[in-house]
């Protein structure tokens, strides 16, 4: 009797399916599917891959010949895989930050389909005997994961919630070599929702009004340094009030609506925008007039105690006064030791 | 290598009245060959229309969209052109197929590959252009303009099918 061998009611999250039998007689007819193929081996090799149709199978298997050779155990291994080529998808989410530091999440859904079956089945499949789609996404997440936090920490967060679609078509550009090494083909990639905390959701909105983020990276330093002051011990009512306007007095930024990238879309990662004043002159501008956070009188340019006071000013390696406790500078980012 | 009928492939065709079908078999075979070949073509245009991607991602074009669009809508002919009908029709069917119209479906699979093969070409001048924001466009434009081609020459061939 001729042996069929066919994938019968493939599940719809099944990506590849081993015919289980490995001993396939001589001219076994295979039945492969308009969106499927098979990858035959023989003797630990991959010898084919058959696209839909019917295929004739010739392995050493002939009845005679095996008894011949290896009794009732054959010797004449052969392994039929198939593979589903069609569209899959696969979920992710995680958190990372920004250019600027800001805490993001992000969510989203991704397609993928088989493009190499000999080189999915070598690099994904092989050694690690993932048959699913939830086996396989598993597998891929790590690799996605990684791609995005580490595309995504490019952009502003301006750019990301102003040019979502720009960001993960980049992104998917970015992305796709990566799973072109597994054999596969990133399809699409949809970012289904990005979040920040209410704190920079807040400067987000004055940063895309003010259009300048050191500005408001200035006043949150204020405030919250009003606020510690406020809640310090000896603090009179309404010292953190008295305090502000002394914090505030630095001259402001020329505020410039939002520029876009000249090119259009969002800038590449690195980009800095000329049309705004590049950081060595800010932060010349600011060490001539430093204030002391703590009673607000001016202090000497990099002075590590306030004369006035006796109070330690705490920087950031880029020189920028941090409020005490502070684990990042809130002007510039940079991790505190 | 070559295309030759086995014998069992010639016994069926001298069997009488069963030579005409085997006969459209074979026409169809050819027809679902020379589609393969359209769709290989497409495959490795959209290779080289995911580096062109690549690099526009590189200097920040602002066609990017517009050729990930392309490239969506490239794959989607792929699909078409690899999966399209072969020309079945069943024995009560209102529609029948015959010869001529399986000879019209090899014709247009003809056509199919200049246009594929125009689309390839498209593909490798929006490459050359990406450096270029002037001519890069008129690339992409022109690219466009190919596609919706191919496209309206699949949605033809299918009429063939419907007995228009």
């Amino acid at each position: 009797m001729v042996q069929v061998i066919e994938w019968v009611n493939p599940g719809e999250d099944e990506i590849i399916w081993r015919y289980p039998n490995e001993v396939i007689k001589w001219g076994a007819q295979l039945i492969v599917h308009e969106y499927e193929v098979a990858i035959f081996m023989r003797d630990g090799k991959v010898y084919d891959v058959f696209g839909p149709g019917r295929h004739t199978i010739t392995t050493q298997n002939l009845p005679l010949l095996y008894k011949l050779v290896g009794g009732s155990n054959s010797p004449f291994k052969a392994t039929v895989i198939f593979v589903s080529m069609k569209q899959f998808q696969g979920r992710y989410g995680g958190e990372t930050q920004t250019r600027e530091l800001a805490p993001v999440k992000y969510y989203g859904v991704y397609w993928f389909k088989v493009a190499d079956p000999v080189l999915f089945l070598t690099e994904v499949v092989g050694g690690q005997s993932l048959y699913d789609t939830a086996d396989v996404t598993k597998f891929i997440r790590a690799y996605f994961n990684e791609g995005m936090m580490k595309h995504l920490s490019a952009y502003s967060i301006v750019d990301l919630f102003q040019n979502l679609d720009m960001v993960s078509t980049q992104v998917k550009v970015k992305l796709m070599e990566d799973f072109r090494r597994l054999g596969l083909e990133l399809v699409d990639v949809k970012i289904e929702g990005v979040n920040t905390t209410d704190e920079w959701r807040q400067r987000l909105f004055w940063i895309m009004q003010t259009g300048n983020a050191q500005a408001v990276m200035q006043m949150d330093t204020a405030k919250q340094v009003a606020h510690e002051l406020g809640q310090s011990e000896g603090a009179g009512l309404g010292t953190g009030m008295v305090v502000m306007p002394q914090l505030l007095q630095q001259p402001a930024q020329p505020t410039q609506p939002a520029q876009p990238y000249a090119g259009g879309g969002v800038p590449p990662a690195g980009y800095q925008n000329p049309q705004q004043p590049a950081q060595p002159a800010t932060q010349s501008q600011q060490q001539t007039q430093e204030i002391c956070p703590y009673c607000g009188k001016p202090i000497p340019p990099g002075a590590r105690f306030c004369p006035y006071c006796g109070h330690e000013i705490k920087r950031c390696p880029n020189g920028h006064i941090v409020p005490e406790g502070a684990k990042f500078c809130p002007v510039c980012g940079a991790k505190i030791e | 290598m070559g295309k030759e009928t086995k014998l069992l492939e010639k016994i069926e065709l001298a069997v009488p009245g069963y030579h005409g079908y085997k006969k459209k078999e074979l026409m169809r075979e050819d027809d679902r060959i020379i589609r393969g070949k359209v769709a290989d073509i497409l495959a490795m245009a959209r290779k080289d229309m995911e580096r062109a991607l690549q690099r526009c991602a590189m200097v920040n074009c602002q066609q990017l969209v517009a050729i990930d669009g392309m490239r969506k809508k490239l794959i989607a002919l792929e699909s078409r052109v690899r999966h399209a009908e072969a020309g079945y029709s069943g024995y009560f069917d209102r529609i029948k197929v015959r010869e001529d119209e399986l000879n019209a479906l090899i014709e247009y699979d003809a056509k199919l590959i200049e246009l594929a093969q125009a689309i390839a070409d498209a593909v490798g001048k929006l490459n050359g252009a990406i450096a270029d924001p002037r001519n890069l466009g008129m690339a992409v434009f022109d690219l466009d303009d190919k596609l919706r081609e191919l496209e309206e020459t699949l949605d033809k061939r299918n009429t063939v099918l419907v007995g228009e």
